[in-house]
């Protein structure tokens, strides 16, 4: 769980948006900035109400020249739209902490990453210098407070399985016994364990503990097999955002999903988290 | 506000999911018949959902008195303040969970507040909810499955929203004690203490029923401007102070309200409003209505 994420925010693509804000900006589908690429690490903090997020911005050397000279800042907006919250965290720094209240939030936080000018000036971009567009050459900008030099797209991280399921101590069940259960607001697999099962789950270092989540992510799949297979378009599974981000997930790893007559629980499970024999490297054959 | 001991008391997840499930599995169906006649009568409701587990210790609390099916169905101002001056100790992160909710309005019901069949009225022709069961179980020109079905889901709707159906405006628009607490709560954040703000805030966010479901659609759906607490309440005071000079403008309609809002929104393509300061979103928001009203 404390793994890093590295994520691409804003790829390289085709664009015929390179003019349709009044200043350039570094986002998806706009060429404003050719060589420019925005990418983010995200790190889970242990008290699982923050990210240590960092950004690096390349080939925008507009942007790092205003990020340099105090002109711009590092921004993360959190979200939860089903709980009305949003909150924008600005920082001088490439590498910050975001953090929020699980009061406010109704579901696992969404991550709008940008970069954002915080003093309003008038400039005059160049191609060489700036690293836009030649269509910007020359062109004399407006840049207000707030406005957006990069703007990553929305990032739920929960596509991950494990970022799922929560593990809960049920003193009624037999020792070394567990029982899996599905939440629907938001969707999540809520874990029964015994308390024995409970307490060593806890520590992440045992080899053991990796036999017994791939155990349990067996278990969550075959449920949405089992559960999820159908979507009528109205209460389906494509109805929970986690769930989809969940499938494409699957597919990016060349898996099959819950809908698929050919999806197997345990040869997914066992692909994204493999059984480690003793004497394996614990890295090898672990996509996930 | 008093401090909090263990999680509010809720249905069951898992359990009310596939309540739900169940009864909206099969349009005009035995299951939906047989369950519209039981919230036709208070006791047989009470003694079904107790079937449902239930989750949590903490009670919420319950209005003071028993309510009218009108004033349940739609609360005057006074009711939705005294209901959430009874909730202030709520967080987001509950207030959006028709779990909750639901079990909240099983318990007014269980306590005699309101009543099951309260939960069926819809507005329209029919004056109330038990007439409105009444006339879908009585149907017989074919349209009586599609009555008996959107019946069952008005009866969703108010025990605390039917988020799998509607999305994330349903418990916010549909459950009337859950709408009374958000309304409130918006009026608060953008009057900050303000009582001749929240007067005017919360008028507006009464005009009617369309009029709010419009607003909560540009807050809870993804990545929404108008989830920014700042954002939202510079643009409820701006909207509140115009109609409150001029109760008769195109302002306070719907349509014109989702403009506003686009025009507002515009804004943010190319600029993060939410690092503006309250004064600067002020003027901002200002000039977006003037500009849009301008004859």
């Amino acid at each position: 769980m404390s793994e890093p994420y590295t994520i691409e925010a804003v790829a390289p693509g085709p664009s015929n948006a390179i003019r349709s804000h009044d200043h350039p900006m570094l986002e998806s589908g706009n060429l404003s900035f050719p060589e420019g690429r925005y990418l983010l690490n995200f790190l889970p903090g242990e008290d699982r109400s923050s990210y240590v997020v960092e950004h690096r911005i390349e080939g925008a050397a507009l942007i790092e020249r205003l990020l340099g000279a105090g002109q711009a800042r590092y921004a993360c907006i959190v979200s939860s739209p089903i709980s009305s919250y949003r909150r924008t965290h600005l920082s001088s720094e490439a590498r910050h902490k975001v953090g929020w209240n699980s009061d406010d939030l109704g579901e696992s936080p969404l991550f709008t990453p940008m970069i954002l000018c915080v003093e309003s000036q008038t400039i005059t971009v160049d191609s060489d210098r700036d690293g836009v567009d030649r269509l910007w050459n020359k062109q004399q900008i407006n840049l207000r407070r707030g406005s957006r030099l990069a703007l990553g797209s929305v990032i739920q991280l929960q596509s991950s399985i494990l970022q799922l399921l929560s593990l809960h101590e049920d003193t009624r069940l037999g020792e070394g016994q567990l029982v899996v259960d599905v939440k629907e607001e938001p969707f999540r697999f809520h874990i029964r364990l015994s308390t024995g099962l409970h307490r060593f789950l806890r520590y992440p270092k045992d080899p053991i503990r990796n036999h017994i989540m791939t155990h349990i992510v067996t278990a969550c799949l075959a449920r949405l097999q089992k559960d999820y297979a159908d979507d009528d378009g109205e209460t389906g599974w494509q109805s929970f955002r986690n769930l989809r981000a969940l499938a494409d997930y699957l597919e990016h790893k060349g898996h099959e999903h819950w809908s698929d007559p050919d999806f197997r629980p345990e040869r997914v499970a066992t692909a994204l988290y493999p059984h480690i024999l003793p004497g394996d490297d614990p890295e090898a054959g672990n996509d996930a | 506000m008093s401090a909090v001991h263990g999680p509010y008391k809720e249905l069951s997840d898992t359990a009310y999911a596939q309540f739900r499930k169940e009864l909206l599995r099969v349009k005009g169906s035995e299951r939906q018949r047989e369950f519209l006649g039981i919230v036709r009568d208070t006791s047989a409701f009470l003694d079904h959902v107790s079937a449902i587990e239930t989750a949590g210790t903490v009670d919420a609390g319950l209005a003071s008195e028993p309510m009218t099916e009108s004033e349940y169905k739609d609360p005057p101002s006074g009711t939705e303040q005294s209901l959430y001056a009874a909730w202030t100790a709520l967080t987001p992160a509950v207030a959006c969970r028709s779990t909750f909710w639901a079990n909240l309005t099983i318990e007014h019901i269980r306590a005699g507040r309101i009543q099951s069949a309260y939960l069926a009225a819809n507005g329209g022709n029919l004056p109330g909810g038990a007439e409105r069961i009444d006339f879908a179980l009585n149907e017989t020109h074919g349209q009586g499955p599609k009555q008996i079905d959107e019946c069952v889901r008005t009866v969703l709707r108010r025990l605390g929203g039917l988020r799998e159906v509607r999305g994330n405006r349903s418990v916010y628009v549909d459950c009337p004690f859950a709408r009374a607490w958000w309304r409130e709560r918006f009026a608060a954040q953008a009057a900050g203490g303000d009582a001749r703000i929240a007067s005017s805030v919360r008028a507006v966010l009464r005009t009617n029923q369309t009029y709010w479901e419009k607003l909560i659609d540009r807050i809870v759906f993804r990545n929404s401007t108008f989830g920014s607490e700042n954002i939202r309440s510079a643009f409820l005071r701006a909207l509140a102070q115009y109609v409150q000079a001029d109760p008769t403008s195109k302002l306070t309609g719907s349509a014109d309200l989702q403009r506003l809002c686009r025009r507002a929104t515009t804004y943010q393509g190319a600029q993060e409003l939410s690092i503006l300061n309250g004064s600067e979103l002020d003027t901002l928001m200002g000039a977006v209505i003037t500009d849009m009203t301008r004859p």
